[in-house]
């Protein structure tokens, strides 16, 4: 048998649960980029609530905020990525995970990755630009067309960059390599994995109406108009309640499972698909 | 051991492209679906001029409403048994494409009728597994509006909670009886069998199966958005533009459906003639995987 993408899927989730610490980078990249959110964005809005600025002065501010937030979160998740990849190498190659391993990517592979990331997010955004101006004008619609090709050419790239140790330059052409050589295997994981995420939304939406539903039920005794706009009060605040536990449930399902065995899997489809 | 499935799928790919008329069976399913609309449309507009309605009070005579409930299942009888007629056929065709190389139209009545009667039983079960949960429901519907003495609230939370629990149950059926007809014509079973089979199948194979129900269900996705892009080029022509986009996307629509229904009935074939047969393919997968690591 040669490479085989079930062999690489059912390995990397043996992998995945004897080195559950695989998940630690993709939690505490959640959560620095959470605070850093909270961090950045409370500046503006606070000086604009407490009236130490002006709205068109706050508007500047969260601008240059928003530009802040950028660099600053493309850092923590070229960082943070770049050590998830080199984790899984390491528990690839049969090595036991530790704690430091987080903290260790090479600087080198994390630096050529926020170079990647930040031409490539700037791409992203500058490119979608252009086409939903250029659609919503003449009505020709290339915009989805344009974003899952470009996705879909430069998936592997991170995984050229850090595991192959290049610059960003020769990492990305390594990578359009990789996939021009695994054409059918890298569309095929990209596919499987929007269709786990598929199956979680559906999971994720279906959760919601049964639940919904049942509050409807519970309060559907009422007697007078004040019980029913206090029971529509509670159904409500219960309503926003449960969806912040669904939306952190799937988040924390995509942060500890999903996205690990994912990253396994395609360090573990880069490195085979290398070595062939 | 058996192929895996990156060969499968290769292998499947180079005898399609050697038998793209594997596609033509679903497209007959297509045409034959839009005649018979265009038919019954035909039917109850004649039947409405004949038998009457009153418009104002939108009153049918039961004459109408027995006729229009005697068409519907006609319809549905008839959707069911071109369609059971054409998956046998093209299974047969993409059987004999895989075991000899080439397939094409010869003994059609043949390859359409060999296993049309257990597709036909098949699909009238599978039918009613899907509609079951409705009448299930509206049932609960109705002791729910007995219960709470015509409150309509109880009855709007209980529907909600229906649609949640119907999503979950159509989304894991489709799954599961995705290999059903697959395993009625490579193994020459009955429409029960064939059933339990299919089932049997795909708990044996989950990560295969949803491997390449995800491979083309995202091609599927491809496609439309590549037909829709390239039809909205036609749309900054003046006037005829909105016309030239919706043809070009029907047109797209067509050749995307040939294409598809073809290449994911070799696909299918190919990998249940792989790996039923091979029931122990996962274990030893695992065993393999344990053994190196």
């Amino acid at each position: 048998m040669t490479k085989s993408i079930e062999k690489i899927i059912v390995e990397s989730y043996e992998i995945w649960r004897k080195n559950l610490k695989i998940s630690l980078p993709f939690l505490l990249n959640f959560l620095f980029s959470t605070l850093l959110f909270a961090a950045i964005f409370s500046i503006p809005l606070v000086l604009l609530l407490f009236g130490i600025l002006e709205p068109l002065t706050s508007f500047l501010l969260f601008l240059l905020m928003s530009f802040l937030y950028f660099i600053l979160w493309n850092l923590i998740n070229s960082f943070f990525t770049a050590s998830a990849i080199s984790m899984s190498k390491y528990a690839i190659n049969g090595e036991k995970l530790e704690y430091k391993h987080i903290f260790h990517p090479k600087m080198k592979s994390f630096g050529n990755l926020f170079i990647f990331y930040l031409f490539y997010f700037i791409f992203l955004i500058v490119m979608s630009i252009l086409l939903g101006l250029v659609g919503t004008l003449l009505r020709i619609n290339f915009l989805e067309l344009f974003l899952i090709s470009i996705t879909l050419l430069l998936y592997p790239v991170p995984y050229a960059i850090v595991l192959d140790k290049v610059n960003f330059i020769e990492g990305s052409r390594r990578g359009i390599e990789f996939f021009s050589r695994n054409k059918s295997l890298v569309t095929l994981l990209y596919f499987f994995q929007g269709f786990i995420f598929q199956v979680i939304s559906v999971l994720f939406y279906a959760a919601i109406f049964i639940v919904i539903g049942t509050l409807i039920l519970l309060i559907s005794n009422v007697q007078n108009l004040t019980q029913i706009v206090q029971s529509t009060a509670h159904l409500a605040s219960g309503l926003l309640a449960l969806l912040a536990i669904f939306l952190l449930v799937s988040l924390i399902i995509n942060i500890l499972v999903i996205s690990p065995i994912f990253t396994i899997i395609w360090t573990n489809f880069y490195l085979k698909g290398e070595n062939e | 051991m058996s192929k895996s499935f990156e060969e499968i799928l290769q292998d499947s790919y180079e005898i399609w492209k050697k038998n793209i008329i594997i596609g033509l069976p679903a497209l007959l399913t297509l045409f034959s679906i839009i005649f018979a609309l265009i038919f019954l449309a035909i039917v109850i507009a004649i039947l409405i001029l004949f038998l009457g309605i009153e418009i104002e009070t939108l009153k049918m005579n039961l004459q109408l409403g027995v006729a229009l409930i005697l068409l519907s299942i006609l319809f549905f009888l008839f959707i069911t048994t071109v369609n059971a007629f054409m998956i046998s056929l093209a299974i047969n065709m993409s059987i004999e494409a895989i075991e000899n190389g080439r397939t094409g139209f010869n003994l059609i009545f043949y390859k359409g009728a060999k296993n049309f009667f257990p597709i036909f039983i098949a699909s009238i079960i599978i039918f009613f597994l899907y509609v079951i949960p409705i009448f299930f429901f509206v049932g609960l519907e109705f002791i729910l509006v007995k219960v709470f003495s015509f409150n309509l609230i109880p009855l709007i939370g209980a529907a909600i909670i229906g649609i949640g629990i119907y999503t979950l149950y159509i989304f894991c059926l489709g799954l599961l009886l995705a290999p059903v007809n697959y395993a009625i014509v490579i193994e020459n079973l009955d429409g029960i069998s064939g059933i339990k089979r299919g089932v049997e199948f795909f708990m044996r194979n989950k990560l295969v199966c949803i491997l390449l129900i995800s491979l083309l269900s995202g091609i599927n996705t491809l496609l439309s958005i590549i037909g829709n892009s390239v039809a909205s080029i036609f749309s900054v022509i003046p006037l005829i533009g909105p016309i030239l986009t919706t043809l070009t996307y029907i047109g797209f629509l067509i050749v995307a459906i040939f294409i598809m229904s073809g290449i994911s009935t070799v696909m299918w074939t190919k990998t249940y003639i792989e790996r039923g047969l091979d029931k122990n393919y996962l274990e030893k997968l695992k065993k393999s995987v344990v053994r190196s690591s």
